[in-house]
C-alpha cells in the first residue's frame, strides 16, 4: 500500500518547521487572533450564563451567598403552601424530601399544569436578603412512576419549557 | 411466523452480507482479484433491497395495526388519524435507527452503482467503510433495540403516537434529519477510501461532493423544520430554544457549510486538503454524535423521547471511527500537502478560510456550552445549565461576522484581491448597507446597535448577490445575445453550484432577518382574562370570548375564542388550542393560534384556564414570516446547487492564470 505514495512526498521539508516557513505569515497571524477572539468569547460568556442546580438544603447551606446570585433550586411544594393573589403572583413554599429545611417563593408566569401540593419542582430565579426565593421560571416534574409508564421520558416536553426567554 | 419476522430475517442477512463487503472489498482489492470487489458491489446492492424490505415490512405491520409487535403498540393506535399512521416508523428508538439505517442500506447502494466505472482504487474502501457504519447499526438492531420484537400475547390496540409528533412538522422533521445524519456516512466513506487507498488526488473529491451537499441539504431542512414546529407547537414564542438536541442537529451543519465553501479551494488551488479531510470526520462524527444523542439520551433535554442502554455503544463506535480515522490521516500526511500557499492576505481563499474558522467557531462555541453540564457533572459532581444567553452572547457576534463576510466573500478575487478591484466591487453593495442604516434610523427609528449592523450587512449580501447576478446576466447577453429570462436560466443551468449557492445566501440573509427580529424586538405579555375582558399588545386588541372542549378521534381540544382589532378595526378571530391525546395525559401540547403578515405574526397561546378566566400568552413577533419564505428559498437554491451539472465542471485552473475575473467562483 505505502508504494502508492506519491514520489516527491519526502523531498521537501516535512513536520511543524516546515509547514511554518512555508505558511503566509498575515494569512497565519490574522487566523491565530480570529481562533484566540472566538476562544475568549467562548470562555467569558460561559462564566456568566451559567446556573447551577442545588437542593434547598444546599441553598440554606450556601445562606448569604447564595443571594441575589441565579440558581435552580430542586424541591417539593408543601402541602397547602399555595397562595395565588388576584394579581396572578404566585407563594409558595418547597421543602427538601429528606430534611425539613424549607424555603418561600414567589413567582409570576406560566404555571405548569400539574403544579400543585406535593409536586416536585424546580424554580429558577435568585434567592433575596429577605428570604424568599425569587423565581423567574418554574418547571413541574412528574412523579417517578409517569416516567417509567412513557418509555423513560424524562420530562414534560411542555412543562420543561423555559417561558421566561424573551 | 409472524409478517413482521421477514423484516427481522432481512436485518440479520444483511448483517452477514454487510460483513462479506468489509472483508471482500479491500481484500479483493489488495489481492488484484476484481471478481472478488464485484462480488461486493453485488452484496451491496443486494443489501440495499434487504434493507428496503425491513423498513416496509415494519411500516405493513403498522397499516395491519399488528400489535403484536412491540413497537407497533407502543407507537400507533386504532382510533389515532390514519395519517400519522407512517410517523410511528420514527416515533421511538428502534424505529428511528432502522429509518437510518434502511436510509443508509439504499445510499449505499446508490454511492456503488454511480461509481461502478469510477475510482476502482478507492470504491473497495469506501465501500467497506459505508459498510462497517451499516454493520454497527445492524447490531445495535439486532441486539439492542429490535423493531421487530414480538410481544408474548398480541395486544387489541396500541398505545398511540406520541403527542408531540402529532404535527404536520413532525411529519416530516425527523425523518430529513434522520437522512442528514445518516448521509454523512458518505463524504466521510469517501474521505476514508481515499485515505486508506492513499489516492488523495481531486477525484475522490469530486466523487464525494455531490453527496456532501446532499447531506448538507437533508441537514439543513431538518433543521428548518424543526425550528418551525418548534415554533408553532411548544409556545414559548421562539423558534430556537438552544437545547442540546436542537444544538446537536445544528453542528454537523455549521462544519457541513464550512466543507461547502473549504472544498471549493481545494479543487481551485489545491489547498486545505488536509483541512478539508479532518472536517469530513469531524462532521461524521458530530452526526452519529447527533443521532446518539436524540436516541442513547445522553443529554437530559427537552424532546428526548428515549433512554437506553444505546449510551455505551455509540460512545465506543465514535471512539473508534475518531482513532481509525486519525491513524490513517497521520498516516497520510505526506500525500496531504498543500500545492500552493497563500499569496495574499485579502483574497478568496482567505475569505474561505475566515469562513471556516467562524462556521467551526460556531460550532466549537455550541458544542461546548452543549457538553459543558456533562463535563462539570462528571469532573465536580456539581449540576448546572447552560442557557440560551451564552449561546446568544457567543454566537451572534460570531452570526453578524459570517453575515457581513457573506456580503464580501464572492466579490473577492482569487490568489490576490486588488484595491482597484475592491473598490470597484463594493461601490454597490456598500451604498445599499449605508442606505438601510439611513432608511433604518430616520424612517423605522430603530435604534438598537444590533439591529442597525445585522440588517445592514443583510443589505450588503442582498447587493452583494444582485451584482453578482447583474454581472453574469451582462456577460451572457454580451457573449451569446441571449433575452434577459434566458440569460439568468443560462446562467443558472451553467453553474448551478455558484448560482444555486448564491440563492442559498439570499435564503439565509431572510433567515437573519427574521432571526433579527423576533431576538432583538420580541414583544410579550402574559395575561389573565374573563370572557369580555381585552387587551393590548402592539396595534392589537384582543378580546377573550370564551372556551369550548371538543372530541376529535383519539384526543380532547380545548380552544379559546379571541376576537382581534387591528388598529381599532375588525381584523380576525383566533382559536389557541391544548390538545390531550389518550393516554397521554400528562403530556399536553399546544397549538398556538398564529397570525402572519410580513411585518409581524401575532402570536397567541392559551396557557391555562378555569370555569372563570383563562390565562394567554400573546407575542408580537416581527419578520418572522422571512425566516420561513428564507427557509423555502434555502431549500430551492439547495435544490439548484444539488442538481447534478450537464457538462464536466472545471476542477483546475492553470498555475499563473492572469487576470483571473473577481466574479469567478
Amino acid at each position: 500500500m505505502m508504494n502508492q505514495d506519491g514520489p516527491n512526498a519526502e523531498q521537501e521539508a516535512g513536520g511543524l518547521a516546515g509547514w511554518y516557513r512555508r505558511a503566509n505569515k498575515k494569512v497565519l497571524f490574522g487566523a491565530v487572533i480570529v481562533i484566540i477572539a472566538i476562544l475568549s468569547l467562548t470562555m467569558t460568556s460561559l462564566r456568566g450564563a451559567l446556573t447551577y442546580y442545588v437542593t434547598v438544603d444546599e441553598l440554606k447551606a450556601e445562606a448569604a451567598d447564595a443571594v441575589g446570585v441565579r440558581r435552580r433550586v430542586g424541591g417539593r411544594v408543601q402541602d397547602g403552601s399555595i397562595v395565588k393573589d388576584a394579581a396572578n403572583n404566585l407563594s409558595f413554599v418547597i421543602y427538601h424530601n429528606q430534611t425539613t429545611n424549607s424555603v418561600p417563593v414567589r413567582y409570576k408566569g406560566i404555571v405548569p399544569d400539574i403544579f400543585g401540593d406535593e409536586v416536585d419542582v424546580i424554580v429558577e430565579g435568585q434567592w433575596q436578603a429577605d428570604g424568599i426565593f425569587y423565581a423567574t421560571n418554574l418547571l413541574a416534574q412528574h412523579p417517578p412512576e409517569f416516567k417509567i409508564a412513557e418509555e423513560g421520558n424524562p420530562h414534560d416536553p411542555v412543562e420543561e419549557r423555559d417561558y421566561s426567554k424573551g | 411466523m409472524a409478517s413482521s419476522d421477514i423484516g427481522f430475517f432481512s436485518l440479520v442477512l444483511a448483517l452477514v452480507l454487510a460483513t462479506y463487503v468489509v472483508v471482500a472489498a479491500p481484500a479483493g482489492h489488495r489481492l488484484n482479484a476484481p471478481e472478488m470487489v464485484a462480488s461486493a458491489r453485488n452484496a451491496v446492492y443486494v443489501i440495499s433491497l434487504l434493507m428496503l424490505t425491513a423498513l416496509a415490512v415494519l411500516a405493513y405491520s403498522f397499516v395491519a395495526h399488528d400489535f403484536g409487535v412491540a413497537f407497533v403498540a407502543s407507537n400507533s393506535s386504532l382510533a389515532q388519524p390514519w395519517y400519522y399512521t407512517f410517523a410511528g416508523l420514527y416515533g421511538g428508538q428502534a424505529g428511528s435507527l432502522l429509518v437510518w439505517a434502511s436510509a443508509l442500506g439504499v445510499f449505499s447502494g446508490l454511492v456503488v452503482w454511480v461509481n461502478r466505472d469510477r475510482i476502482p482504487a478507492v470504491m473497495p474502501y469506501t465501500m467497506a467503510t459505508m459498510m462497517v457504519v451499516l454493520v454497527f447499526f445492524l447490531i445495535v438492531l439486532i441486539f439492542l433495540s429490535n423493531p421487530f420484537e414480538r410481544l408474548p400475547v398480541p395486544l387489541a390496540d396500541g398505545r398511540g403516537l406520541n403527542a408531540l409528533l402529532r404535527d404536520p412538522g413532525m411529519l416530516m422533521h425527523p425523518p430529513l434529519l434522520l437522512l442528514g445524519y445518516m448521509a454523512w456516512t458518505i463524504p466521510f466513506a469517501f474521505a476514508m477510501g481515499a485515505l486508506i487507498s492513499g489516492r488523495l488526488d481531486s477525484l475522490w473529491l469530486k466523487a464525494a461532493r455531490p453527496w456532501i451537499l446532499a447531506a448538507w441539504a437533508f441537514q439543513g431542512i431538518g433543521v428548518l423544520l424543526g425550528a418551525w414546529w418548534a415554533y408553532h407547537v411548544l409556545g414559548w414564542g421562539g423558534f430556537w430554544g438552544w437545547d442540546p438536541v436542537e444544538n446537536v442537529a445544528f453542528l454537523p451543519w455549521l462544519t457541513g457549510t464550512a466543507i461547502l465553501h473549504s472544498i471549493m479551494v481545494q479543487e481551485r488551488r489545491g489547498m486545505l486538503k488536509k483541512w478539508n479531510i479532518l472536517l469530513i470526520v469531524a462532521t461524521f462524527a458530530l452526526a452519529i454524535f447527533g443521532t446518539f444523542v436524540v436516541r442513547g439520551g445522553l443529554l437530559d433535554s427537552v424532546h428526548n423521547f428515549a433512554r437506553s442502554a444505546l449510551g455505551p455503544a455509540f460512545l465506543s463506535f465514535l471512539g473508534v471511527v475518531l482513532a481509525v480515522s486519525l491513524f490513517f490521516f497521520i498516516r497520510r500526511l505526506p500525500l496531504l500537502r498543500s500545492d500552493n500557499s497563500f499569496d495574499s492576505a485579502i483574497s478568496k481563499e482567505t475569505g474561505f478560510l475566515l469562513n471556516n474558522l467562524l462556521l467551526v467557531g460556531i460550532a466549537f462555541a455550541t458544542f461546548w456550552g452543549t457538553i459543558f453540564p456533562l463535563i462539570t457533572e462528571l469532573f465536580q459532581g456539581s449540576k448546572i445549565t447552560v442557557g440560551p444567553p451564552f449561546f446568544e452572547k457567543v454566537n451572534g457576534p460570531i452570526f453578524l461576522a459570517l453575515l457581513v463576510l457573506m456580503g464580501i466573500g464572492p466579490l473577492l478575487a482569487w490568489r490576490r484581491a486588488s484595491w482597484a478591484s475592491i473598490k470597484r466591487n463594493f461601490r454597490g453593495p456598500l451604498a445599499a448597507a449605508v442606505s438601510w442604516v439611513v432608511v433604518m434610523v430616520f424612517l423605522l427609528d430603530v435604534r438598537n446597535m444590533w439591529t442597525l449592523a445585522g440588517v445592514s450587512a443583510c443589505a450588503l449580501v442582498f447587493g452583494t448577490i444582485v451584482l453578482e447576478y447583474y454581472r453574469g446576466v451582462r456577460n451572457r447577453r454580451q457573449l451569446a445575445g441571449d433575452s434577459y429570462p434566458a440569460a439568468i436560466g443560462n446562467l443558472v443551468a451553467r453553474n448551478r453550484r455558484r448560482y444555486g449557492g448564491y440563492i442559498v445566501h439570499l435564503g439565509i440573509l431572510l433567515i437573519a432577518l427574521g432571526v433579527i427580529g423576533v431576538n432583538l424586538h420580541q414583544q410579550d405579555i402574559d395575561v389573565t382574562l374573563a370572557p369580555g375582558e381585552s387587551t393590548e399588545i402592539g396595534d392589537y386588541t384582543l378580546t377573550y370570548l370564551g372556551i369550548e372542549t371538543l372530541r376529535r378521534s383519539d384526543t380532547t381540544v380545548t380552544q379559546a375564542r379571541l376576537d382581534v382589532q387591528k388598529g381599532g378595526k375588525p381584523w380576525d378571530i383566533l382559536h389557541p388550542k391544548r390538545v390531550v391525546v389518550d393516554n397521554f395525559e400528562s403530556q399536553p401540547t399546544s397549538q398556538v393560534a398564529i397570525r402572519s403578515s410580513p411585518k409581524e405574526d401575532l402570536y397567541v397561546l392559551l396557557a391555562a384556564w378555569d370555569d372563570q378566566v383563562a390565562t394567554f400568552l400573546i407575542f408580537v413577533n416581527p419578520l418572522v414570516i422571512w425566516l420561513w419564505v428564507g427557509g423555502s428559498i434555502f431549500v430551492m437554491g439547495t435544490m439548484i446547487a444539488v442538481w447534478p451539472e450537464g457538462h464536466p465542471v472545471r476542477v483546475a485552473v492553470p498555475q499563473r492564470a492572469p487576470g483571473v475575473a473577481p466574479s469567478e467562483a
